[in-house]
């Protein structure tokens, strides 16, 4: 525990140093926030029915605030780290240090998680500002099953990343593995487009896969939307998909380690 | 301390055809060979010796660095590392261990180098004592007082080889690998980091295995050498054995007037005078150093004499030039 402390200290540190890099690191989704807004305000504004697929203006702003907060948790920075590292050939350094390879990828993304997070609450907060007027306030039950469920959501987010990264062990295209990664979250977890809109064939594919459960489940279970089960069927899943996440994992590093070549000298 | 036994490590290797015709073709047809990286390596390494490894580009002097510190696994053979197999040691083992790859630094490249010097003692468990008395060593022995507070991205490569250097020492490690450590720095630099290594090496016991191609790296900090070409073993032993079986020559130098004829003493031997100063080669196999002396005292008013040690790079041309196996 105490490695996995100081190694999230030391990523949190890394993160800060450079003062500009980081805060453009930070204010660049708030970017890609005012874009979505402005989308999802425009077809509202064209659209006679004042709701779309079943999501009210106040809903669908309340849903992409909070789901931006989730879904940029994890910046295109720190997901990045460990496959340039693998790809690089510096990931040597990593293999050679007495700690578990899982607990320092896992430690270096919790420094990031911990960074945005504190500024994604403030956009929360400021946005809730701005919008609390049709805003619903979320249920002291609803937040009790909210932190844990984010919790976990985090953690398979962090699992889905460092199996992708291990990925790049095998082919020198960590971009492409990055945006088939990317790609995959973005559309499936509900980061674009709210799951509730997809239709329903799609929908059922889509509760099949740990995507929702990494963002969609948890905005849903704070705004009291449609959820695809009970609070302990939900933890269930996502402890189920973390434990494959896991074994995934042990997998893959350990073929990875028999096939093993490192870059350069 | 070391031990291989036969070890092998095959790489396959993707043949790609030139051309355009031939980048569409392997597109659809991957064509694999297998090369050789470290074909049928035998030797054993005592502990606290300090050993050179010498090869050529492309010898496979860093996978063998890689299978002894457990990263890559042998195709073939046996290699142990205080008596276990480098790979099950888990971190146990990585904690009696140190590792510096010269193309690649350990530190953390973006937080100052003495938070990463702090998560070596938290990281390797090493209690406040022992961590201030390394630390307080490496920082004075190499100098890194004014780096300690600067992130390494920001250091030159001499100032990163000498932090890295040092932090590898701060947990105590029973034997240090280093591939190709002072490639790329300035002599000043390289100076410090041999003077450093050898110092730990003769006082605390340090084992060292060491690649480079800089051949006064192996000279300055190594008692044995292995030498390797094409990931077959050339040659195993001291250096200076190594030295006295590659070289045929050696050379004399005398200051002072010539008084006989050296040329009727030591007829296989040239002679080259220029004012004051003559140079005598000869060649080991016919006259033996005593021999030598002999006859240029006998010939010589001498003022001054040099016997010039053979040159550790002439060695190695000529094993690389064609003149090996031993």
């Amino acid at each position: 525990m105490k490695s996995f402390m100081k190694l999230t200290s030391l990523s949190i540190q890394g993160h800060l140093y450079y003062r500009t890099s980081f805060l453009i690191n930070l204010l660049t989704p708030v970017i890609l926030l005012s874009g979505q807004y402005l989308l999802w305000n425009a077809l509202y504004a064209q659209n006679r029915a004042a709701d779309i697929g079943g999501m009210s203006r106040g809903d669908m702003f309340a849903y992409l605030l909070v789901a931006f907060a989730v879904s940029n948790l994890v910046g295109w920075s720190g997901e990045n780290v460990l496959a340039k590292e693998i790809n690089s050939g510096r990931v040597v350094a990593r293999c050679v240090r007495p700690a578990a390879f899982l607990v320092q990828t896992l430690s270096e993304l919790t420094g990031t998680v911990l960074i945005q997070g504190v500024v994604n609450l403030i956009v929360v907060c400021v946005g809730f500002g701005f919008f609390g007027s049709y805003m619903q306030r979320p249920s002291l039950p609803e937040v009790c099953v909210f932190v844990p469920c984010l919790a976990l959501a985090v953690l398979l987010r962090m699992m889905m990343i460092d199996v992708f990264s291990l990925l790049c062990f095998f082919t020198t295209g960590y971009l492409g593995i990055t945006w088939t990664r990317t790609a995959l979250f973005e559309f499936f977890s509900g980061a674009m487009i709210p799951v509730a809109l997809f239709p329903d064939f799609l929908k059922t594919v889509t509760y099949y896969t740990p995507f929702p459960y990494m963002l969609q489940v948890p905005v849903a279970v704070l705004l009291g939307q449609e959820l695809p089960g009970s609070p302990l069927f939900i933890f269930a899943v996502q402890l189920a998909w973390l434990l494959l996440f896991l074994l995934i994992h042990c997998a893959v590093y350990g073929l990875a380690r028999r096939n093993m070549t490192i870059a350069g000298g | 301390m070391i031990t291989a036994e036969n070890l092998r490590k095959i790489y396959k290797v993707n043949v790609k055809k030139a051309g355009l015709k031939g980048a569409f073709e392997n597109l659809f047809h991957a064509q694999w060979k297998e090369k050789a990286a470290v074909d049928g390596l035998t030797f054993h390494m005592e502990e606290g010796r300090a050993l050179a490894c010498i090869g050529e580009n492309g010898a496979g002097k860093s996978t063998l660095i890689k299978m002894m510190i457990g990263i890559l696994m042998p195709t073939e053979g046996e290699i142990r590392v205080f008596g276990q197999n480098p790979r099950q040691g888990g971190r146990k083992y990585l904690r009696e261990i140190g590792v510096v790859f010269g193309q690649k630094s350990n530190l953390w490249t973006d937080i100052p180098v003495i938070e990463s010097y702090r998560a070596v003692k938290t990281l390797y468990k090493l209690d406040e004592a022992s961590f201030r008395r390394n630390f307080d060593r490496v920082v004075e022995l190499l100098a890194l007082e004014e780096l300690l507070l600067s992130p390494a991205r920001k250091l030159s490569l001499g100032q990163r080889m000498r932090a890295d250097i040092g932090m590898v020492f701060l947990h105590s490690p029973r034997l240090l690998f280093l591939d190709e450590p002072t490639i790329g720095l300035d002599i000043n630099v390289k100076h410090t980091i041999r003077t450093f290594l050898r110092k730990m090496n003769q006082e605390t016991g340090t084992g060292i295995f060491l690649t480079s191609h800089d051949l006064d790296d192996i000279d300055e900090i190594c008692d044995d050498t292995l030498v390797i070409s094409k990931g077959k073993l050339v040659y195993d032993g001291t250096l200076e054995q190594l030295k006295h079986r590659f070289v045929r020559d050696k050379m004399i130098q005398v200051v002072g007037s010539q008084e006989g004829d050296i040329r009727r003493l030591l007829p296989s031997a040239r002679v080259t005078a220029e004012g004051r100063v003559t140079k005598i080669v000869y060649p080991t196999s016919e006259y033996s150093s005593d021999e030598v002396i002999s006859a240029v005292s006998r010939s010589f008013h001498i003022e001054d004499i040099t016997i010039q040690e053979p040159d550790i790079d002439e060695v190695v041309s000529r094993i690389f030039g064609g003149e090996g196996p031993l």
